[in-house]
Parts: C-alpha cells; sequence; structure tokens
C-alpha cells in the first residue's frame, strides 16, 4: 500500500476500531481517536518532506470502470497541503472533543463517526481515480449525517440531520450524473486522464463541470443548496469546526480545483459560479448581521466565506482559492470551538445569554478575537492576506486577463469588497454581544475551559496569525500549490496583495467597523425568527417546490397503487380463482387451492401454446 | 471431468434431507432444524468445491456440465453448468440458505411444526438452486416451478396478518407468469429444435425469424417480469414480505427474485437478441418508472416490511436497467446489482424480523422510537443495512446502481438520448431512496426511547447474519470480486446481441 492510502486508511482503521469496541474504556477510545488523524499527519508530514514529487499519480494499479476498487491516488502540492490541514484540525477537534464530550454516553460511537469521516476527506484529497473520489464524497456526507444527528433524542438534530443528507444529495444527483458524463465521453477513470480528456472538448467540459457544479454547491453550501448548514448547528461544536467549516464543505472548493482544466474550457459554467458566489456571498453575510445564535452566526459566515473560494475558481485564479481554503480552515475551526467553548461555559450558544464574559474566560476570549480579525481581514493575519488574493484575482479578471468576461470580474470584486464591510460589522456584533458589555442569561458561575479544550484553541491561533505570510513572494505557499501540479496553473506570485485592493478592503473594513460600532446589538438581539434571520425565505422556496410536490406525489403513488393497480391485477385473479373454485368444490383446504390454481393455469398454457404453435 | 458431481450433489443432498425429514414422521421435530444446519453446511461445503473447481479465466465458458438424456421424445436433457453469470448466484443462494437454516434452529415462526419448516426450506434450495444451474429450458421452468410451492407453504402456514391472501396472491401472479413464459419456451423449442440453452444462445435462436423472437421474448420476458418484479407486475411483494416469515422474506427477496433477471441474462438476451435490441428502451422505462415508483411508495408505506419491499422495486429498476443497455458494463451492473441486493435486502429483513420477533410488530403506528437506545446494536444494524441499501459508495449497494447509469450513458442499442433521461431519472431515484430510508431512520432507530431496553442481537443471530455484513462491506471495497467472474461471461453474452444491432 502506497503512503498517500495508508493516510487514508489510517482513521478508518481508528473507527472500525472504536466502533467494534464500542464497550471500551473512555480512555480507550480517546487514545484510538487521537491515534487515528495523528498519525495520518505524520504520513502527511512524511509526504511533504518528498517534496519535489517524482510522479503525479502515485498508484494506478486499479483503475477502470469494471475494475474497482479504485485506489489511483494523486500526491501534488494541492493535495500535500490540504491534507495537512485537515489531518492537523481533525487531530485538534479530536483532542478538544475529549473534553467538549464528556459526559456523552455515546462518545466512542461519536469519536470513530469523526475518525471515518477523517478518512473520507482524506480519500477526496488524495483521490486519483473518479470512483474513489465518488466514494470519499458520499460518505462524507453520510458522517455529516450521522454527526449533526449525534443528539437524536432532540427533534431539531434529527430535522437538521436529514435536511443536511438529503440537501446535499440533490446536489448530488448532479455530481454522480457529471461522474458518469465523464466516465462515459473520456473512457476513464483516472482523474488527470480524464480532466485532460474532457478539457479539449467545450461541450463535454461544459456538462460535466456543469453537473458537477450542482454536487459542489450542495457540499460547499452554496445557493440555493445552501439552507442545510445553518441548521446543521445543532450537531456538537467540534462537528460544525471540522465537518461544517474547516473540511467538507471546502471539499466543494477542492474537487472544483482538482478538476480545474476543465471547468477552465468553459467560460459558461465559470460565469454561473461567479454569479451563484456573489449572491450567496453577500446574501449570508447580511443573514449572519441578523442572526440570534453565536454558532449561526458563524455558520452563515461559513457560507459567506465558502462563496469568497468560489468567486476565486470563477474568476480563475485556483491559488487564491485553496489559499482561502485553508486559511478560512485555520481560523474558522478556531472560532467553531471558542465558540464551543463559550457553550460549554454557558450552557447556551442564543446570544441573549452570553455578554461580558471576557474576565472570566481570557484564553477563550483572546484565541477568539484574533479568529475574528482574521475573518474580517486584518493585517497581518492569515485572512488579510488569503481575502487579498481573491481580490487580486478578482482585480484581474475585471482587466480581461482570465477566460471570464471582464464584468464577471467587476462583480466579483465589487461584491467581494461590500461583504468585506458586512463581514466586519457582524464579526463586531458577535464579539461584542459575547465579550462586551452586562452579563445576560441565568447568573451562574463561568470558568474558563480545562487545557484539553483550550490548547487546541492555542494550536490553531498559530496558523491564524502567521499563515498569511506564506502567500508573499519569497513564501513557500505559492512554490507548494504549483509545486509538480498536474495541472500547472496561473502565474507565481499571483497571491501577493496589490495596491488597489489593499485600499479597496481597508476602506470597506472601516466602514463595516463604523457600522458594528454604532449598532446597538444588544437591545435588538431577537429571537432568529424574522424573515431575514430565517434565510430569506429559501426554506419555504424548498418547502413549496420540492418537498410538497413530491410528498403529492407520495400520495397518489401510494393510493394508485393499493388501488387501480390492485384491482385490476385481482380482476385478473378473479377469473382463475373462480374457475378454480369450480375444481375445489369437492375438496377442501389450501393445498388444493394451490393445486387448482396450478391445474388451471397449465390448462391455459397449453391451449395457448397449441395455437401458438398452429398457427 | 472427475468433479462433475458437484452440482448434481448441491441438489441431491437438500432434495434427499428434505425426504428424510419427510418419513422421519414426529420425532425429527427436535432435530429438525440442527439437521438443516447440517445440511446446508454441507452445501455451503459442495459449493466452496465449486468455487475452488471453478476455473475464473474461463469463466466465459460452462464448467462442471453434466449433461444426461432425460425426456428424448419432448427433447429435454438434464443439462446442469455453471459459468460466470449463475456462480455468483449459486453462491449467494447457498449463503442465505445457510443464514436462514442457522437462523432457524432458535426461532421457529409461529406455530412451529420445525420440521415442515426446514424441510420446505431444503426443497426450495433444491429449485433455487436448479434454476441457476439448468442448462435445457424444460428443465430450468420445471425448477423454477418447484420454489413456488415451498414459498406459498411459507407464507400460507408461518406467516402473520393476511397471510392465506397474500400466499395465494403470491401463486396466482408467479404461476400465471411462469406459464406465460412457458409458451415462450415452447415456442422457441418448436422453432428450433432444440431446448439447450448454451446452443440456443450460441447462434441457434438468432435463427428463429424476427416475428417469432418477439413473440418468443415477450412471452418470457412477461414471465420473468413477474418474477423481479418489474412494474406494474409487483403488486404481489408487499403482500407477501409483509406476510411472510422472516426467512421466508429473506430468501423471498435475496434470491427468489433474481431468479427473473437471471432468467433475462440467461435466456433472453443471447437467444432472442434481435426482438430483445427492440424491446431494450421499452424495458429501460419500466425499469425507471419502477425506480421511481418503487422510491415514492416506499416513501408512502405505513410498515417497515412494505418500506422495504417496495425498495425492492426500486432496485430491481436498476438491474432492469442495467440489463436493457445490452452493454458489458450495464450487465455486468445488472448481475452485480443482483448480488449486492440479495445479500444487503436479505440483511434488512433479518434485521426486520428481529425487531418483530422484539416488538411484535413492523407498523410504524405501533413501533416504539429510539431502537438505537434501546438496542444499540440492533440499531446500529438497521442502519447499517438501511445505509447499504440506499447505495453509499464504499458498500455492495452502490456500484450496481452507478454502473447501471454508466451503462446507460453508452447503451448498445441506438437511442442514446432516450437513455439519457432515463440515466437522469434514474438517479433522481437514487436521492428518493436516501430520503425513505432517512424517515425508516428517523421513526424508528432515533427518538428517545419509548422502551427502556430490548434484548440487543443474541450470538445466534450474529452468526447467521455476519456473513452478510462482511459481505456488503467486502464487495462494497472490492467489487471486483465479482466482476472478474462475470465479465467473461457478459462479454460472451453481449457478443451475442452485436449480430443483432442495427
Amino acid at each position: 500500500m502506497t503512503a498517500p492510502l495508508v493516510m487514508v486508511v489510517l482513521p478508518a482503521v481508528a473507527a472500525v476500531v472504536g466502533l467494534l469496541l464500542g464497550g471500551m474504556s473512555r480512555a480507550a477510545a480517546a487514545t484510538i481517536a487521537v491515534a487515528g488523524p495523528l498519525a495520518a499527519l505524520v504520513v502527511a508530514a512524511l509526504l511533504a518532506a518528498e517534496q519535489p514529487w517524482d510522479a503525479p499519480i502515485v498508484d494506478a494499479g486499479f483503475h477502470g470502470v469494471l475494475q474497482p476498487f479504485p485506489a489511483a491516488t494523486v500526491v501534488d502540492g494541492l493535495a500535500v497541503s490540504v491534507a495537512l490541514m485537515v489531518c492537523f484540525v481533525a487531530t485538534l477537534v479530536q483532542i478538544y472533543s475529549i473534553g467538549y464530550m464528556k459526559d456523552e454516553p455515546r462518545y466512542s460511537s461519536y469519536a470513530a463517526f469523526i475518525s471515518l469521516f477523517t478518512a473520507a476527506m482524506l480519500a477526496v484529497v488524495v483521490a486519483g481515480d473518479l470512483l474513489f473520489l465518488v466514494v470519499g464524497w458520499e460518505v462524507m456526507g453520510l458522517c455529516s449525517y450521522l454527526l449533526i444527528g449525534q443528539n437524536w433524542e432532540q427533534h431539531e438534530a434529527r430535522r437538521a440531520a436529514v435536511k443536511a443528507f438529503l440537501v446535499t444529495k440533490v446536489g448530488d444527483i448532479g455530481f454522480i450524473v457529471g461522474v458518469v458524463v465523464l466516465i462515459g465521453t473520456t473512457g476513464t477513470t483516472l482523474i488527470p486522464n480524464a480532466v485532460q480528456a474532457a478539457s479539449s472538448d467545450s461541450t463535454v467540459a461544459t456538462v460535466a463541470s456543469g453537473l458537477i457544479l450542482l454536487g459542489v454547491l450542495g457540499k460547499s453550501a452554496q445557493f440555493p443548496l445552501h439552507a442545510w448548514l445553518p441548521d446543521a448547528m445543532a450537531g456538537p461544536s467540534p462537528v460544525s469546526a471540522l465537518i461544517h467549516a474547516a473540511t467538507m464543505v471546502a471539499a466543494g472548493v477542492y474537487v472544483v480545483a482538482r478538476l480545474y482544466p476543465m471547468f477552465l474550457a468553459s467560460p459558461e459554467v465559470l460565469t454561473a459560479m461567479a454569479v451563484i458566489a456573489c449572491i450567496t456571498m453577500l446574501g449570508a453575510a447580511v443573514i449572519a448581521l441578523v442572526q440570534s445564535d453565536m454558532k449561526r452566526v458563524l455558520a452563515w459566515s461559513t457560507v459567506s466565506q465558502l462563496a469568497y473560494m468560489v468567486a476565486a475558481l470563477a474568476v480563475g485564479s485556483r491559488d487564491a482559492a485553496v489559499f482561502h481554503l485553508l486559511s478560512h480552515a485555520f481560523f474558522k475551526a478556531l472560532l467553531f470551538l471558542a465558540a464551543g467553548a463559550v457553550i460549554h461555559a454557558v450552557g447556551s450558544s442564543a446570544l441573549r445569554d452570553t455578554g461580558g464574559l471576557r474576565q472570566s474566560m481570557p484564553v477563550t476570549f483572546m484565541t477568539m478575537s484574533i479568529g475574528l480579525l482574521a475573518l474580517v481581514g486584518v493585517f497581518p493575519l492569515s485572512g488579510f492576506f488569503s481575502k487579498e488574493s481573491v481580490l487580486v484575482a478578482a482585480e484581474h479578471a475585471a482587466e480581461g486577463d482570465e477566460v471570464v468576461a471582464p464584468w464577471v470580474g467587476w462583480l466579483v470584486l465589487v461584491v467581494a469588497v461590500v461583504t468585506i464591510a458586512v463581514t466586519a460589522a457582524y464579526a463586531l456584533r458577535l464579539w461584542m454581544l459575547t465579550w462586551v458589555g452586562p452579563r445576560r442569561g441565568e447568573a451562574r458561575p463561568i470558568h474558563e475551559t480545562p487545557p484539553v479544550m483550550y490548547v487546541p484553541l492555542v494550536l490553531l491561533a498559530v496558523p491564524t496569525l502567521l499563515f498569511g505570510f506564506t502567500a508573499l513572494d519569497v513564501g513557500a505557499l505559492p512554490t507548494w500549490i504549483q509545486a509538480n501540479a498536474t495541472q500547472p496553473l496561473a502565474t507565481p506570485g499571483a497571491l501577493t496583495p496589490g495596491l488597489l485592493t489593499i485600499a479597496l478592503s481597508v476602506t470597506a473594513l472601516l466602514v463595516g467597523v463604523g457600522v458594528g460600532l454604532r449598532g446597538r446589538w444588544s437591545s435588538g438581539i431577537g429571537d432568529g425568527r424574522s424573515f431575514l434571520a430565517r434565510g430569506l425565505g429559501v426554506d419555504a422556496a424548498y418547502d413549496w417546490l420540492a418537498v410538497r410536490p413530491l410528498l403529492v406525489l407520495v400520495r397518489w403513488v401510494t393510493e394508485f397503487d393499493s388501488g387501480v393497480i390492485q384491482r385490476t391485477v385481482s380482476g385478473v385473479g378473479v377469473g382463475t380463482v373462480a374457475s378454480g373454485r369450480q375444481l375445489q368444490r369437492t375438496q377442501r383446504g389450501d393445498v388444493q387451492r394451490y393445486v387448482s390454481a396450478a391445474l388451471t393455469a397449465l390448462i391455459v398454457a397449453v391451449v395457448i401454446t397449441l395455437v401458438a404453435v398452429a398457427t | 471431468m472427475t468433479s462433475n458431481w458437484l452440482l448434481p450433489a448441491l441438489l441431491v443432498v437438500p432434495l434427499l434431507a428434505s425426504v428424510i425429514l419427510l418419513v422421519a414422521g414426529r420425532r425429527a421435530e427436535s432435530w429438525a432444524t440442527w439437521f438443516g444446519v447440517g445440511v446446508q453446511s454441507v452445501g455451503l461445503v459442495l459449493m466452496l468445491g465449486v468455487l475452488a473447481e471453478y476455473k475464473r479465466n474461463m469463466s466465459g465458458s460452462m464448467q462442471l456440465v453434466v449433461d444426461a438424456e432425460w425426456v428424448p421424445e419432448l427433447l429435454v436433457h438434464f443439462r446442469l453448468g455453471v459459468d460466470g453469470i449463475s456462480l455468483p448466484l449459486i453462491a449467494l443462494t447457498s449463503l442465505l440458505g445457510w443464514c436462514a437454516a442457522v437462523y432457524t434452529v432458535r426461532r421457529v415462526p409461529e406455530p412451529g411444526r420445525a420440521r415442515a419448516l426446514v424441510g420446505l426450506l431444503l426443497l426450495l434450495q433444491v429449485g433455487l438452486l436448479g434454476t441457476f444451474m439448468a442448462l435445457d429450458l424444460i428443465l430450468f421452468f420445471l425448477f423454477f416451478e418447484v420454489v413456488l410451492a415451498p414459498m406459498w407453504f411459507l407464507i400460507a402456514f408461518w406467516g402473520s396478518g393476511e397471510r392465506r391472501r397474500a400466499a395465494n396472491t403470491f401463486i396466482l401472479y408467479t404461476v400465471l407468469g411462469s406459464v406465460v413464459m412457458l409458451v415462450g419456451f415452447l415456442i422457441v423449442i418448436v422453432k428450433t429444435g432444440s431446448a439447450d440453452m448454451v446452443a440456443l444462445a450460441n447462434g441457434l435462436g438468432e435463427q428463429m425469424s424476427g416475428n417469432a423472437q418477439l413473440a418468443a421474448a415477450l412471452l418470457i420476458l412477461g414471465g420473468l417480469a413477474v418474477k423481479t418484479p418489474m412494474w406494474p407486475f409487483h403488486t404481489w411483494l408487499p403482500d407477501a414480505h409483509t406476510a411472510a416469515p422472516t426467512v421466508g422474506s429473506v430468501l423471498l427477496a435475496g434470491v427468489l427474485l433474481k431468479m427473473g433477471t437471471y432468467g433475462m441474462v440467461r435466456i433472453v438476451v443471447p437467444t432472442l437478441p434481435d426482438a430483445m435490441v427492440q424491446i431494450a428502451p421499452y424495458l429501460a422505462a419500466f425499469a425507471v418508472i419502477g425506480i421511481l415508483y418503487g422510491a415514492l411508495a416506499s416513501y408512502g408505506q405505513q410498515d417497515l416490511k412494505r418500506v422495504i419491499a417496495f425498495s425492492s422495486v426500486g432496485h430491481m429498476g436498476f438491474v432492469l436497467l442495467g440489463i436493457s443497455t445490452l452493454s458489458v458494463v450495464g450487465i455486468n451492473a445488472a448481475l452485480f446489482g443482483n448480488i449486492a441486493h440479495g445479500i444487503i435486502t436479505g440483511l434488512l429483513f433479518f434485521v426486520v424480523g428481529g425487531i418483530k420477533q422484539r416488538t411484535g410488530t413492523t407498523a410504524f403506528a405501533s413501533l416504539p422510537r429510539g431502537l438505537y437506545a434501546s438496542a444499540p446494536r440492533l440499531g446500529f444494524l438497521l442502519g447499517f443495512a438501511a445505509v447499504a441499501s440506499l447505495g453509499m459508495p464504499g458498500l455492495a449497494g452502490f456500484w450496481g446502481e452507478f454502473l447501471s447509469l454508466v451503462g446507460a450513458y453508452h447503451p448498445a442499442v441506438p437511442e442514446h438520448l432516450f437513455y439519457r433521461v432515463m440515466l437522469v431519472l434514474a438517479a433522481v431515484g437514487m436521492v428518493l431512496a436516501a430520503a425513505y430510508f432517512l424517515r425508516v431512520l428517523r421513526r424508528v432507530g432515533q427518538g428517545a426511547a419509548s422502551q427502556a431496553t430490548m434484548d440487543d442481537v443474541a450470538a445466534d443471530e450474529w452468526l447467521s447474519w455476519t456473513p452478510l455484513i462482511a459481505l456488503t462491506v467486502v464487495l462494497g471495497l472490492a467489487p471486483v470480486l465479482v466482476f472478474q467472474v462475470t465479465d467473461p461471461a457478459v462479454r460472451m453474452v453481449v457478443e451475442s446481441v452485436a449480430g443483432a444491432l442495427p
């Protein structure tokens, strides 16, 4: 087995052991849970050390439509950098969970599902075969469903889990059909070969990438398939940090990056991506501004930030997208884990129950503040650099340097800058409502979380602070992502901030901060039930456009089945049974009924045959 | 040629055993179930012998062939053999028979009478294995019929609810179906002068005139479609499943349904290729209607067993879609789908049977909530089987369905655009399948437990279910284990169709 496969298998083994030995002690379960991603992290680090990688496809031994299991893997800068992030965040989340889920009776299966998720995400990252990719993609969705529904005693959790699974699954119709088209037209399941073949034919590229984009919209929570993500906050905070902030929701972006030459061959699809990203980016940020729940603010913020990545892809910069993917993973995982710490201490995630926690939770306060500064994009935190790279990419596109039309670049640039202002406002609101002002909610002593929970926060704060510098010309990241890429793209130095974009984003940021400071947030937290807070009616649209029509169909089919078809067929049967009754007169019992039915049928058969043969 | 006794032995052993139970009288009641396990274990060992003797590199041709003249006046031969198309199904039948026997030891359904139950199960096994081994049309028909009586008794005597009505509906449908099929066979035999399935497949059948082919194909397909069951001939299935005892449901879904789709690949496609090319698009349409209809109806059911029964209509729709493409990928997918559905739905019915035994019901209205809490292992298995059944990649259920779609992208027949529409609709069916299974898990598995504790999975249940659990994972990770056997044989079948294509 090759190194990338080992990296996938290690957390999977941890998952299987965790599930099989469900009755073991907590300490044993925790050890296994942390060992899985940690071991994978070591493998990822070893892979990173091997740079430059000789052959991008490490193992193509077992591929082809009828030759699964298709375990071909790709190892390049893109895969290794994302794999490192996944293993790092997964390890910290598992450590954090030991404290956060201390009183959870089902800890063992919880930790095992996170391990299984980690394996699935790593499979997506290293997959060199479309079928391998599909397996990882769908298993991630399953784990997300299982973990959102961790507290399945609660109605909210049950509902949110099913919603998440089904909404993403709707996108996956497109994803699966897109993969079928890709395999069908190119005749191969190897990703680099299929992508190369597809990108030389613009029709195929448009159809396949358009279909796959549907799956991406579902997984990465983009309009109109985004509404499952805020509800997914019914899951435990560490799950939100790993799956619904750092990794799975970013997997959609990753897959586009992996198949990027094919997307570049279709300006139509890229344009659609840009428009969708702009709607999502600004819309989600505005909705985040009025949320009454800490985790829902962060969830809408994630939707908005994911849109930055999709927008970067749309304007032709895979590197900017991956850069923002990585930096967002660090600061958003940090924010969710910090939110979890607050929930752990306060006992609620509602913003009306927080406030004034600064003194009692200093570590969480410091780290969450760092995370929010990075989210807003304050120099020199990671979010500043990665967001800048998206703006620079949009600027290039607006100048007409990319495959999409200049107006697409302008659109992305304008919306991204406006969204920076909104982002600053909702981040400031969240910060003030959580940490400053008077304490609201029930009075109870608040303590800082135990080290097992705050150490992961501190460890995530480090890349949140420093990761951005890798983007500078002297930094390693551009070289990394490009290193031995199967698809050499973009120009070096594209991640470096530009003067125009810095001016724009700083202005927007200051406007946002101004709005944030003027807002009298604590007097109007609301109950989160306004039209805006509930996401502008998208749920109602799902309901009217999909759920209700389907339920009507279900009713029709069910009634039809028990009515019409039954009756018709019984009618056919009645004739036979009636003739059976004649035979049955002298006999009694069920055996006779069977025999008589069979005999009647046989007679009919002989007659038909005689007629058929005679003619 | 020394091991040719293996296939007859696989039939003779359970047949003799059922005769022994018949003559043994009342005293056999006490040891009948153990005897059943013994016989099925012998069958399993014989099956391993077949696997050992089977030459994988010659999967395209019949192996371990037995040929004896039987009723020469009627051209009937006693011909048995195994190739890549039948081997996986024969193995599945032996395995599920064994699982059912183990399950029966401690769980003879009401009203008891273990001797008769085991005897019938063994007789059923003879019919099922014989159907998959027969190389003569008349012999195939006879084995096909042998299956009916034991299944009728299983449902009518050991069933629950409206068992008589369900059993009678079952027998009525399938007898009518097989009569129609027999007429089709007789047309083929009269027109070609042979009942030899191998010769017919290798070009003899193609010599029939277009109209004769079409008539024979429609009749045979009609009969097989009832068994599969293809929409709209499916209405016997939910009733039969709801009424049948657990082992009955397991074998019904696990093996009986496969006789239909097996017959299509084994007989109709290679013997009557011209007709098949004409019929294929219609078959695809029926298949996709079945996928969508099965899923929607599944969602509307108020009984756990009926949900799974309708899910079978959908899953067999994917198998039919694969066959209807007449392509190498599609037919391979269909054969894989057969096996996967047999394993997974077998497991589902075992688990649901376990739930029924503990709660006394499968109706949502009276089923307790919170199985995950009251019996975590049973709940886990329900979740596992449901997730496998909804086509989760990495488990066995996925590959058959996914590759059916790949087959539909490049069907061997010319109607490409039509098949692509079918492809998309079938993909929609995959999402609907997720919806009704999640509904089941939400209703039965999740929620605060309304019953504090329930007996969790017992040792004998683990023993009988573990092979199915393991195979669900193994075939999900290494579907190649099946494909390497089926692929050469499928290529032979597709080759025989190639001449008929415009």
